[in-house]
C-alpha cells in the first residue's frame, strides 16, 4: 500500500511530462466531469460560429463584388427577415436548449453523496481542509488530493476578497464570495494532475494564486490520506533538527502550523507536510530545498506583496537547515 | 406645414412603440425577482416554498405574457386606440404600427426563452 | 406635395447673413475657451476623447510587451495592476462614452439642421468637468497614486481594507465626472432629438444616427443612475464604514456587481449603438441607395436598448447563484442577438442594393472592417452567453478577446470610418485617402494577429488581469503573436495621427459634399448651422430635393435670419415635429468654465480629503452654476416671430411644452431611476440578510408617529408649492405671499427630513452597525440631497421673484421648482413607506 503511494509520488513528474505538461491547464484538454460536458459544447459552438461567420462572410462578398442577378438577390428586406431573423431565432433555440440541457445534467450526474473538502480562498493562496475518516479536519494549502471515478464535492469560501476556483480541465469556473458557501462537484476521470488558477482578480499577486490537483485512485487516495493526517515527520539528521530549531527561534509557528509541534498559527499555509507537495508558494515554485531556500529569504521578489515578510537574516548555512527541516516534513 | 402639437399624446405614443418590450422586462423581473428570492428563503430556511410552486409561477407569468404579446401583435389598431396614439401621416402611422409589432415578435421570442428553461432546470439547485 | 420656394420670398434683405454671422461668431484667440457651439465645443470634446484613446493605448501597448513572453519583469505586479485599472476604465469611461456623445453633440445639430442643442452651456459645462477630471485621474498612474482594483472595481477587494490608500478613492472620482457629463449629455441629447428636428422630420424621417442616439441618451437615463448609487455606496463605506458590503455585518459584495453590471452591461450597448447608427449613415452614401430596412433597424435599435437592461447577471455566471436564474439571463442574451444580427443583414442588403458598386474608399474599408471584427464578436458573445462555456472562458483571455471584437470592432473602427467621413464637414482638407488604406491595413491586420489567437489563449487556461505568467504553460507563442499585432494596431493609430496632424485644418468646412450623401449635415454650413432651416419630406431630402442645398442657402427656408438678436434655434412637436415656438439660447460666456473647473476641484480635493478647501470650491462652483443661470428664462418680452412660410411662432413658452419643463422631466428619470435602484437595494440585502433587519437583528422602528408627522410636512409642503403657484402676480408686480410660500415649503421640507433623521437616531439605529443600518441612513441621504438642492432652487427662485425676473408669465424658474419638488414628495412618501413600513410588514 505504502509503496504504491510513494510509486505514484515518484511517478507523478514523469506523468506532468508525459501528458504534455502544456495542457495541465487547458479547456480542449478534459479529464472529467463537467469539463468534458463543456468541452463538447466548446466545439458545436465553435463549428455552428465559423460556419455562421463564413455564411456573413460570403454574403458581404456577393454584396460586394457578385454579378448584378446575385446583388439582386440580397438586396431587400427578405434577407434580413431571413437571414437577420428567423435563421438566428431558430438556431439560437437550438443552441439554448442544449447547453440548459447540460446544465440540467450537472444535476442529475453527480449526486449529493460523495466525499467532501473544502477550499478556502486566501491572499494568495488555497487553503485546503479535508476531513478524516474519524472525522477530525485536516489542513493543507495550494494542492487538492481527489479520488477518480467519483463525485467530490468541493465547498468553496473566501477568508478576505473575492477569488475563483478554476481547474480547466475538471471544471468550470466557481467563485469564492466571502459571505457564501459555493459548492462544485468534481469527477476525474483517471489518476493525474490537473493545475488550477484564480480566476477572479483579487488583487496583488492574483496571477501567482495557482494550485494543482492530484487525482488518484480511491485506495491511495485513502492512503495519502491516513497519511496526510498523522503528524509531521520528527527531524532526522542533524542539519534537519538545526533547521527545527531555528524555525521555532524565529517564531515561524506564530504563523504556520506544524501538527505535532508547537507551531500553530493559522494565518499561513499549514506546513506539516508539505515536503509532501507539488509545488511551492501556490504553485509559484518546485517543490525543493533550494526553492524553500529562496522563497525564505526573497519571497516579496518571487510573488510581490504576500503577506509573509522576507527574511534576509539568516546565512546560507541557516538558510539550508531551514529548507532540510522544511523538505523532510513529508 | 403648420404649426401646433402632435396628433396624439407623446405618452401614449412611446408606450405604444415600447409596448412589447415593456411586457418581456415586466416578464423578466416578475420571474427572476421571485423566483431568487424564494431562493434565497429556502436556504436561509425562512419561508420554504415547494420547488414546483416556483416553477409553476414562472410558468404561468410566461404563459400569460406571450398571450398578451399575442393579442398585441393581432389587434395593433384597437391599441393605439386605447392608448389614443395616433400620427400625422399615414406613413408615419402604418411605420409606427409596423415597428410595434416587430418589438413584440422580438419580445415574444425573449419570453418564449426565458420561460422554456424553467422546464430542463431545478429551480433553486445551484447546478455545479 | 409640399411646393418647397414659396416659404420665403428671395432675395433675403440684406445684412440679414451678417447679422446671423455676428451672433453665432466664435470667440476668438484664448477666449475660445468660452464657446458653447456645439460644432466648437463637439471637436473639442472628441479631441479629448481621442487623447484619452492614446494613451490608453500606450498602456496597452506596455501591458502587451510584459505579456509577450512567460516570466517577464518589465512592468512589476503593482504597477501592471494599475495599468490594467486604468486602460479599463479609461477606455470605457473616459474614450468610449464620451466620444460616442461627442459625436452626438458635433453631429446632430447638423443632422437635425438645428443652429445648437438646446442648453448648449450644459454641454460646455459637462465637457471641461470631464477633461480636468479626466486627466488627472488619468495622470494618476505617474505618481504610484492610480487604483488597482480593475475597472469593475469589486468589493471587498477595493473597500479600505483591502486597498488603503487612495488610489480607489481617485478611481471613484474619475468615474463621478463621467457620470455627471454622461447625464448631462443625455439631458441634452434626449431634448435636442425630439424638440429640435427641423419641421416635417417626424420620427419616422429621423436619420439613423439620431434614433440611435435617442435610444443612447434614453439608455444612460436608466443605467447610470445605478452605477450612480453604486460608487456612492462604495465610497461612502471606504470614508465611513457603513457596511453595504461586508458579509460578516449583513452586507453583501454581489449587490455591487449586481448594480455595476446592470450599468455595465448596458453600457457596453451604450457604446455600440451610436456607433451602429453612424454605420447606418455612411453605408447607405456609399452605396448610393437608401438603407434597406429602416423601420427594421429603428427597431433592432429599440430593442438592444430594451434588451441589453436584461442582461446583467451574465456577468455573474460563476457566482453560484441559481442555475435557473442564469439561464434566464442567457435566454435574455439571446434575445439581443437577434437586433444585432438584423443590422448586420439590412448593412449586407443595403451594399448589395447599391445603385453602383459599393464604393470602396477608406470609411468604406474601416465599415467593412468593422462588419468582419463585429460578427465575429457578436458570434463569441453568442458563445460566452451559454452558461456552461462561460463557465470556462469567463475571465479568460478568451472574453478579452470577445470584449475587445464587440468594443473594438463595433465603436473605434466605425469611429475611425467617421474620422474620414465627416472630416469635411469640419475641416478644410478632407482626410489622406491614401494614407488611409495603410492606417486601415495596419488597424485591421494588426488588430485581429492581436486579438484572434487570444480565444484560443484562453481556452488553453489562461486567466486575465494576470501581469504574468510560466512559460511553460505553452501560453507563449500566442502572447508573442498578440503583442506584434498590437504593435500593429498602434502603428497603424501612430500613423492616424500623423496624418491628421498634416491635413487636419479645423473652422470652416472642406469640400462640399464629397461622398455625395442625402442627409442635413452635408447642407453648406456656416458658424451658425444652415442659413435656413429646411422643411422636411423624407429621410434622404438632399437626394431627393435637388435644389435644397441652393435654397437653404439663399435662405428660401425657415429662419432665414437672427430676429431676436440673438441665437436661436426652432422647436417642434417631438412625434411629428411641427413648428411650436423658437428657443432663444445663451451664447458664449465663462460660468460654465468656471463652474466646471470648480466642480472638478471639488470633487479633487474632496479625494485629498482636504475638505474645507473643496466646501469653499463646491459653493464657488454652484455660486456659478447659479450666475448663468440667472441670464436664463428670459420671458415672453420679444413676443412672436414669423419664421416664414406663414408660420408665427412664439418665442418664449412655459409648461409642458417648454425645453426646460422637458429637461426637468428627464432629470427626474434620472433621479427615479436611481431611487428605484435603493429599493432593489433595500430589498437585496434585505433578503441576504433579513437576520439584520428590524425588529430583530437591529433597534425597532420609531412610531408611526414620526413618519406620519414626516408624511404630514411633506404634504403641506406641497400645498405650499401649489399655492405659490397659484399667487405668482402678473409682471412687474411684486407679492410677499409668493417668497412666504416658498419658504414655508422649504421649511417643511427641512422639517421633515429633520424628523425622520431624528426618528431613527432615537431609536439607536446606527449606520454603521449592519447593513441594515446603513441602507436606511442612505435613503435618508438620498431625500437630503433632493432636499438640499431644492433649497438652493427654492432660494433662486425667491431671489429671481424679488428682482423682477419671475412673474405669471415668465415662470419657468418656477415651474422646475415645482416639478422638482414635488418629485421629491413623491419619492420621500415612497421612501417613507419602504423604510417603516416594510419591516413591519415581514417582521
Amino acid at each position: 500500500m505504502w509503496n504504491r503511494s510513494l510509486q505514484i509520488f515518484a511517478t507523478l513528474p514523469i506523468l506532468l511530462i508525459a501528458a504534455g505538461c502544456v495542457d495541465v491547464q487547458s479547456a480542449l484538454n478534459p479529464a472529467g466531469g463537467e469539463a468534458e460536458r463543456i468541452h463538447t459544447l466548446s466545439w458545436i459552438l465553435i463549428i455552428f460560429c465559423s460556419v455562421v461567420f463564413l455564411g456573413v462572410a460570403i454574403a458581404t462578398m456577393i454584396a460586394l463584388f457578385g454579378s448584378h442577378r446575385w446583388r439582386q438577390r440580397l438586396a431587400g428586406e427578405r434577407l434580413v427577415i431571413g437571414a437577420g431573423l428567423i435563421f438566428p431565432a431558430a438556431a439560437l433555440s437550438a443552441l439554448l436548449g442544449y447547453s440548459v440541457m447540460i446544465m440540467g445534467m450537472a444535476g442529475s450526474a453527480e449526486g449529493q453523496d460523495g466525499l467532501r473538502i473544502s477550499v478556502v480562498g486566501e491572499r494568495w493562496w488555497w487553503r485546503v481542509i479535508y476531513t478524516a475518516r474519524d472525522g477530525r479536519r485536516i489542513e493543507s494549502a495550494n494542492e487538492l488530493r481527489v479520488p477518480i471515478d467519483q463525485p467530490v464535492h468541493v465547498e468553496l469560501t473566501s477568508a478576505d476578497v473575492i477569488h475563483s476556483f478554476w481547474v480547466p480541465k475538471l471544471a468550470g469556473k466557481l467563485d469564492m464570495i466571502p459571505g457564501r458557501t459555493n459548492t462544485l462537484t468534481l469527477n476525474v476521470r483517471g489518476p493525474g494532475i490537473s493545475r488550477g488558477q484564480c480566476a477572479e482578480y483579487c488583487g496583488g499577486a492574483h496571477a501567482l494564486m495557482s494550485f494543482f490537483v492530484i487525482a488518484m485512485p480511491p485506495a491511495d487516495f485513502e492512503a495519502w490520506l491516513v497519511r496526510e493526517s498523522q503528524p509531521a515527520a520528527v527531524p532526522a539528521d542533524e542539519a534537519e533538527i538545526q533547521g527545527h530549531a531555528l524555525f521555532v527561534r524565529s517564531g515561524c509557528g506564530a504563523c504556520h502550523t506544524v501538527r505535532g509541534t508547537n507551531a500553530s498559527g493559522t494565518i499561513a499555509p499549514d506546513l506539516t507536510h508539505v515536503g509532501n507537495r507539488h509545488s511551492l508558494a501556490a504553485a509559484t515554485l518546485p517543490n525543493n530545498a533550494e526553492a524553500f531556500a529562496r522563497w525564505i529569504s526573497d519571497n516579496q521578489h518571487i510573488k510581490p506583496e504576500n503577506m509573509m515578510p522576507p527574511y534576509e537574516i539568516y546565512t546560507e548555512r541557516e538558510l539550508a537547515q531551514l529548507s532540510a527541516y522544511l523538505e523532510s516534513l513529508r | 406645414m403648420k404649426a401646433g402639437n402632435d396628433a396624439g399624446p407623446l405618452a401614449g405614443g412611446i408606450f405604444y412603440l415600447l409596448i412589447g418590450p415593456v411586457i418581456w422586462a415586466a416578464h423578466l423581473l416578475l420571474v427572476y425577482g421571485p423566483q431568487s428570492a424564494l431562493c434565497a428563503f429556502r436556504a436561509d430556511g425562512m419561508i420554504v416554498v415547494a420547488p414546483f410552486v416556483i416553477t409553476a409561477l414562472v410558468g404561468v407569468l410566461t404563459v400569460t405574457s406571450m398571450a398578451t404579446l399575442a393579442l398585441v401583435f393581432w389587434r395593433p389598431r384597437q391599441v393605439a386606440r386605447l392608448l389614443r396614439f395616433d400620427a400625422a401621416e399615414e406613413t408615419d402611422r402604418r411605420f409606427s404600427i409596423s415597428a410595434m409589432r416587430l418589438l413584440t415578435a422580438l419580445s415574444f421570442a425573449g419570453v418564449t426563452w426565458a420561460g422554456a428553461v424553467v422546464l430542463f432546470l431545478d429551480p433553486c439547485a445551484q447546478l455545479r | 406635395m409640399v411646393d418647397f420656394t414659396a416659404i420665403n420670398p428671395t432675395p433675403r434683405p440684406p445684412g440679414e447673413l451678417e447679422e446671423l454671422k455676428r451672433v453665432w461668431a466664435t470667440p476668438k484667440g484664448w477666449r475660445i475657451v468660452t464657446a458653447v457651439n456645439n460644432t466648437v465645443i463637439g471637436l473639442f470634446y472628441i479631441g479629448v476623447a481621442f487623447l484619452f484613446f492614446l494613451m490608453a493605448g500606450v498602456l496597452a501597448l506596455l501591458m502587451r510587451t510584459q505579456l509577450a513572453v512567460g516570466d517577464n519583469n518589465f512592468i512589476g505586479q503593482e504597477l501592471y495592476n494599475q495599468m490594467f485599472t486604468v486602460h479599463g476604465t479609461t477606455m470605457m469611461f473616459l474614450f468610449a462614452v464620451p466620444a460616442v456623445e461627442a459625436l452626438g453633440v458635433m453631429l446632430l445639430p447638423q443632422m437635425l439642421a438645428a443652429r445648437d442643442l438646446p442648453f448648449p452651456r450644459l454641454s460646455a459645462f459637462a465637457i471641461w468637468a470631464y477633461v480636468v477630471g479626466g486627466l488627472v485621474f488619468f495622470s494618476t498612474i505617474f505618481y504610484d497614486l492610480a487604483p488597482a482594483g480593475g475597472w469593475f472595481m469589486y468589493p471587498p477587494l477595493t473597500l479600505k481594507e483591502y486597498s488603503p490608500g487612495d488610489n480607489a478613492d481617485f478611481w471613484l472620482l474619475g468615474i463621478g465626472f463621467i457620470e455627471i457629463s454622461a447625464i448631462a449629455g443625455a439631458v441634452e441629447i434626449v431634448v435636442g432629438t425630439l424638440r429640435t428636428r427641423p419641421p416635417g422630420m417626424s420620427l419616422a424621417k429621423m436619420p439613423i444616427f439620431a434614433w440611435s442616439m435617442l435610444i443612447f441618451a434614453s439608455m444612460i437615463m436608466f443605467a447610470f443612475p445605478a452605477v450612480i448609487l453604486a460608487t456612492m455606496m462604495l465610497e461612502i463605506e471606504r470614508s465611513f464604514g457603513w457596511p453595504f458590503f461586508t458579509a460578516e455585518f449583513g452586507g453583501d459584495s454581489l449587490l455591487w456587481q449586481h448594480l455595476f453590471w446592470f450599468f455595465g452591461h448596458p453600457e457596453v450597448y451604450i457604446i455600440f449603438l451610436p456607433a451602429a447608427g453612424l454605420v447606418s449613415m455612411m453605408v447607405p452614401t456609399m452605396a448610393q441607395t437608401p438603407l434597406i430596412g429602416y423601420r427594421l433597424i429603428v427597431v433592432a435599435l429599440i430593442a438592444t436598448g430594451f434588451f441589453s437592461f436584461g442582461l446583467w447577471v451574465h456577468h455573474m455566471f460563476t457566482t453560484g447563484i441559481p442555475a435557473l436564474s442564469l439561464a434566464f439571463f442567457s435566454a435574455a442574451s439571446m434575445a439581443v442577438a437577434l437586433p444585432s444580427s438584423i443590422q448586420v443583414f439590412a448593412w449586407i442588403a443595403t451594399i448589395a442594393a447599391g445603385r453602383e458598386r459599393f464604393r470602396i474608399t477608406t470609411p468604406s474599408l474601416f465599415i467593412l472592417g468593422f462588419l468582419f471584427i463585429f460578427t465575429i464578436g457578436g458570434l463569441t458573445g453568442v458563445m460566452v452567453a451559454m452558461v456552461p462555456f462561460d463557465f470556462q472562458v469567463h475571465d479568460t483571455y478568451f472574453v478579452v478577446a470577445h470584449f475587445h471584437y464587440v468594443l473594438v470592432g463595433g465603436m473605434v473602427f466605425p469611429l475611425f470610418a467617421t474620422f474620414y467621413y465627416w472630416t469635411p464637414m469640419v475641416s478644410k482638407n478632407m482626410l489622406s485617402e491614401r494614407l488611409g488604406r495603410w492606417v486601415f491595413w495596419l488597424m485591421f491586420l494588426g488588430f485581429n494577429i492581436a486579438f484572434f489567437p487570444m480565444h484560443l489563449t484562453g481556452l488553453l487556461g489562461m486567466p486575465r488581469r494576470v501581469w504574468t505568467y510560466p512559460s511553460e504553460l505553452g501560453w507563449d507563442t500566442l502572447n508573442m503573436i498578440s503583442t506584434v499585432g498590437a504593435y500593429m494596431l498602434g502603428a497603424g493609430v501612430f500613423l492616424f495621427v500623423f496624418d491628421l496632424l498634416l491635413r487636419f485644418r479645423p473652422g470652416g468646412s472642406g469640400p462640399e459634399n464629397p461622398w455625395r450623401a442625402g442627409t442635413l449635415e452635408w447642407l453648406p454650413n456656416d458658424v451658425y448651422s444652415t442659413r435656413s432651416i429646411p422643411l422636411v419630406t423624407s429621410r434622404e431630402p438632399i437626394w431627393d430635393q435637388p435644389d435644397l442645398a441652393e435654397d437653404v442657402r439663399e435662405g428660401r427656408y425657415f429662419l432665414p435670419n437672427a430676429p431676436t438678436g440673438g441665437r436661436e434655434t426652432i422647436v417642434t412637436s417631438p412625434i411629428d415635429a411641427r413648428p411650436q415656438y423658437i428657443i432663444q439660447m445663451p451664447g458664449p460666456g465663462w460660468p460654465p468654465l468656471l463652474a466646471a473647473i470648480f466642480t472638478a476641484a471639488f470633487f479633487l480635493l474632496l479625494t485629498i480629503k482636504l475638505v474645507i478647501v473643496a466646501a469653499v470650491c463646491g459653493v464657488i462652483a454652484v455660486a456659478f452654476c447659479l450666475i448663468w443661470t440667472w441670464s436664463l428664462d428670459v420671458g415672453p418680452a420679444k413676443g412672436s416671430i414669423d419664421i416664414g412660410g406663414g408660420i408665427s411662432l412664439p418665442t418664449y413658452v412655459t409648461g409642458p411644452t417648454s425645453h426646460s419643463w422637458w429637461a426637468m422631466v428627464v432629470l427626474m428619470f434620472v433621479a427615479a431611476s436611481l431611487y428605484l435602484a435603493y429599493v432593489f437595494s433595500y430589498l437585496f440585502l434585505w433578503t441576504v440578510s433579513p437576520e439584520v433587519w428590524s425588529p430583530a437583528g437591529s433597534p425597532a422602528l420609531p412610531a408611526l408617529s414620526w413618519p406620519a408627522a414626516s408624511t404630514f410636512l411633506l404634504l403641506a409642503g406641497a400645498t405650499f408649492v401649489v399655492a405659490a403657484g397659484r399667487l405668482l402676480p402678473p409682471a412687474g408686480k411684486f407679492g410677499v405671499a409668493v417668497p412666504l410660500a416658498i419658504f414655508l415649503a422649504l421649511a417643511c421640507l427641512a422639517g421633515s427630513l429633520a424628523i425622520e433623521i431624528a426618528g431613527h437616531w432615537r431609536t439607536g439605529l446606527s449606520p454603521s452597525a449592519n447593513a441594515y443600518g446603513a441602507m436606511v441612513y442612505l435613503g435618508v441621504f438620498l431625500f437630503g440631497q433632493l432636499a438640499f438642492a431644492l433649497v438652493i432652487i427654492g432660494l433662486f427662485t425667491i431671489a429671481r421673484h424679488a428682482a423682477g425676473k419671475l412673474d405669471r408669465e415668465r415662470r419657468v424658474t418656477f415651474d422646475n421648482l415645482a416639478l422638482l419638488y414635488h418629485y421629491t414628495v413623491v419619492q420621500s412618501l415612497l421612501g417613507l413607506a419602504l423604510i417603516h413600513g416594510f419591516p413591519r410588514l415581514v417582521g
